[in-house]
């Protein structure tokens, strides 16, 4: 053999050397190792959450295998940050999960594209579960035209957090039920002080977080019921945008946005949004409107007493309220497992489970109205009163665009109520309704 | 007069222009270094603090170091570094070596459309992922490659059009008279690749092995779309699952991104005399 070739040679196998090791590892990595003996249906459950609240879930799933020994389940875990972009790509790319976590928020968007299998006939079939187990209110936060695509699993109210000790060391009364945004105002301007005394308020009253809220206590819907045209810029809604600016501008309770950021960086977590949940716990503010699903978090964090009570009344009393479900895609290959998976969620078992957790209200009524989620071990030592939420109210708005709309209002709103060079609340709402508007028609 | 044997010291201007150069490059270095700081006394802060505003860098009380561990062992972070580990190699492996196949076509070969060829190339660069991610992700469920680390290696195997344009400069800087005498000697076009100019790019491939190594290593969008399991998962989306929807565990967060961030900041450092020459070859003219 030449030295020619076998140089040749050489080289070729060096190359072929090369491309085998990367096939070999390669494919070693990809093996799909089957879990499912034959027999056995798996079921792809999509959900996000912490490290704490998917050892949970892994109990909530051990209980679902071993009582559907002819289910397995396998949890498709991300953070709360990233599902629903990863939701929306696996179902546009045609590989969605069989069962997803869905809030009331988003619903619509995802069942006005055809996301969800419609349950009421599996919930009229169904020996154990019925419509009357749960609240009316959160069925219908499930229902899109008229068909109903998730079961509720939990709900969420939206609650005034208080914090206690601040409150009784300004000499003002704690805020209950009966409280009006007259009171929240008239003590809220004991409250909201400088306490460190160099020249700049730490220690507000409230941090207004649900600007949509006002809209709805004042009579003004974000959209027509009838045309479902935006309509935030009617008299009524400037009203209440006017009452939102006052609370920071006028009556001095709630921080400006720049001192809402300069709270934030001063402390907390830096990040606009999550960081204006810190403000409690960080005792910069005294009244908080939330969701309860902060619970867990304020016990742990919060080194002061403290406890909720309603938000206050406006002109009309409307309360916000949510929740989430767990709807079966409509891409499943499974919908009868999947319903056996969405029905024990939320069923005796798990609701029994979330009651104790403390951080929402079960969906089961019955459980719900229970000692079980009433006497638990305090903070908070209220709870009652967030059960009638879900008899009164309804949960709002709900709309197929409501992400890209929130981002349009959310934009004029930051405008209306800037430090700086604000713009006027009445051409700033009908600017944003207008650009609402605009965005509703051309999908139409 | 000097003598040869003795250095002149350095005049009084020179003096203080030293020392005006060294303050201002020692406080712009205290600028960067802040908020890395910030990030340590976050990981070492006590688990409950909620209070870890910038302030918190005067205060080096209560320093809890068992957050790392906590951090660690909360998730499966050994699996997750593991599966990284090979994702990364791979790859960095796949794409330096085709990444300099193919840029030792577009520099080397002369054929019609060479040029064109190159810019489309180039212009695929101008694609942002949002565009591309649902088409390709169809792609690889058509492929049953999703839940697999496919998705995030085979296509590397193809290059990575910034890797080929950085490697082509390079190529470009070498003489063809090296080309002309391999070629003169017998050797074949691939070995004259493999034998004799892949030996004398290694400054450029360190570079493309950095850059490559740093993006796999820290890629959240690959994983979050296209690995399901847990036992799959990558260090990124292990990292973002300390982020709750109304809490987030900052101290954990930041003791597990400091482990994470090191193996970067050791190649980093042990590679920066190549990433800085590989950063000027693209700026070389043809």
């Amino acid at each position: 053999m030449t030295s020619d070739l076998r140089e040749r040679l050489s080289l070729w196998a060096q190359w072929a050397l090369l491309v085998l090791a990367i096939l070999v590892i390669g494919y070693w990595l990809t093996l799909s190792r089957p879990d499912v003996p034959p027999g056995v249906i798996q079921l792809r459950f999509g959900n996000f959450g912490t490290p704490e609240q998917l050892a949970q879930e892994k109990v909530i799933l051990a209980e679902f295998e071993r009582t559907h020994p002819h289910i397995k389940v396998k949890l498709e875990w991300v953070s709360a940050g990233n599902y629903l972009l990863k939701l929306k790509t696996q179902i546009a790319g045609g590989n969605a999960p069989d069962v997803t976590w869905m809030g009331s928020g988003v619903f619509y968007e995802f069942a006005a594209k055809g996301a969800f299998l419609p349950l009421e006939t599996l919930l009229a079939n169904d020996p154990d579960l019925k419509r009357d187990d749960f609240y009316p209110t959160m069925i219908d936060a499930y229902t899109y035209k008229g068909h109903l695509y998730g079961l509720p699993k939990d709900n969420t109210g939206t609650v005034l957090f208080y914090n206690i000790d601040a409150l009784e060391k300004a000499g003002a009364p704690l805020p209950d039920e009966t409280w009006t945004w007259d009171d929240m105002i008239r003590w809220g301007q004991q409250v909201t002080r400088d306490t460190n005394g160099d020249g700049r308020i730490d220690q507000f009253m409230y941090l207004p977080l649900w600007d949509y809220l006002h809209f709805y206590q004042h009579g003004n819907p974000v959209f027509d019921p009838q045309t479902g045209r935006c309509v935030i810029d009617q008299p009524s809604g400037v009203a209440a945008m006017q009452f939102r600016r006052d609370l920071v501008y006028k009556h001095h309770i709630a921080p400006r946005p720049l001192e809402t950021a300069t709270l934030i960086a001063s402390g907390g977590s830096g990040d606009a949004g999550m960081g204006a949940f810190d403000l409690f716990p960080l005792g910069r503010v005294v009244c908080l409107p939330c969701n309860m699903a902060v619970v867990p978090y304020y016990r742990k964090a919060c080194k002061f007493r403290w406890d909720i009570t309603k938000v206050p009344r406006g002109p009309l009393d409307v309360q916000l309220i949510d929740g989430a479900a767990y709807p079966i895609l409509a891409q499943t290959k499974h919908p009868h497992e999947a319903w056996e998976l969405v029905k024990f969620y939320s069923g005796p078992w798990v609701q029994t489970l979330r009651a104790k957790a403390g951080d929402s209200v079960p969906s089961l009524r019955a459980l719900a109205n229970s000692p079980l989620f009433l006497d638990q071990p305090p903070p908070p030592a209220h709870r009652a009163f967030v059960l009638n939420l879900f008899d009164r109210y309804h949960v709002f708005p709900q709309h197929e665009r409501l992400g890209a709309i929130e981002q349009i209002t959310g934009r004029w709103f930051e405008r209306i109520l800037s430090d700086e060079n604000p713009i006027d609340v009445e051409p700033g709402l009908r600017q944003a309704a207008a650009e609402v508007n605009r965005l509703l028609e051309s999908e139409d | 007069m000097a003598d040869a044997m003795t250095v002149p010291l350095p005049g009084r201007r020179a003096l203080a222009s030293r020392v005006l150069v060294w303050t201002a490059l020692i406080l712009l270095a205290s600028i960067f270094m802040l908020p890395f700081l910030w990030m340590i006394r976050i990981a070492l802060s006590e688990a409950d603090r909620v209070d870890l505003g910038l302030r918190l860098l005067l205060d080096w009380s209560g320093l809890d170091i068992r957050n790392f561990a906590r951090a660690w062992q909360a998730q499966p972070f050994n699996r997750f570094f593991l599966n990284t580990l090979a994702v990364t190699l791979l790859g960095v492996g796949g794409e330096v070596l085709a990444s300099a196949l193919v840029a030792y076509g577009f520099a080397r070969m002369r054929f019609p459309g060479n040029r064109a060829l190159f810019l489309l190339m180039l212009s695929t660069m101008m694609l942002p992922s949002q565009v591309t991610m649902i088409p390709v992700f169809m792609l690889f469920r058509k492929l049953e490659w999703i839940d697999t680390f496919k998705p995030l290696i085979v296509p590397s195997l193809f290059g990575a059009p910034f890797s080929i344009f950085l490697l082509r400069q390079f190529i470009m800087t070498l003489p063809r008279d090296l080309d002309e005498a391999a070629e003169l000697d017998g050797c074949s076009v691939l070995g004259t690749w493999w034998r004799i100019l892949l030996p004398l790019m290694k400054p450029a491939m360190l570079t493309v092995v950095i850059f490559s190594f740093i993006g796999r290593w820290n890629d959240l969008l690959g994983p979050l779309l296209y690995l399901n399991s847990q036992e799959k998962f990558t260090l990124s989306l292990g990292l973002m699952a300390f982020r709750g929807l109304y809490s987030t565990a900052w101290n954990q967060l930041m003791a597990a991104s400091i482990v994470v961030m090191l193996p970067c900041l050791v190649l980093f450092f042990t590679a920066q005399r190549y990433f800085i020459q590989g950063l000027l070859i693209g700026g070389l003219k043809e």
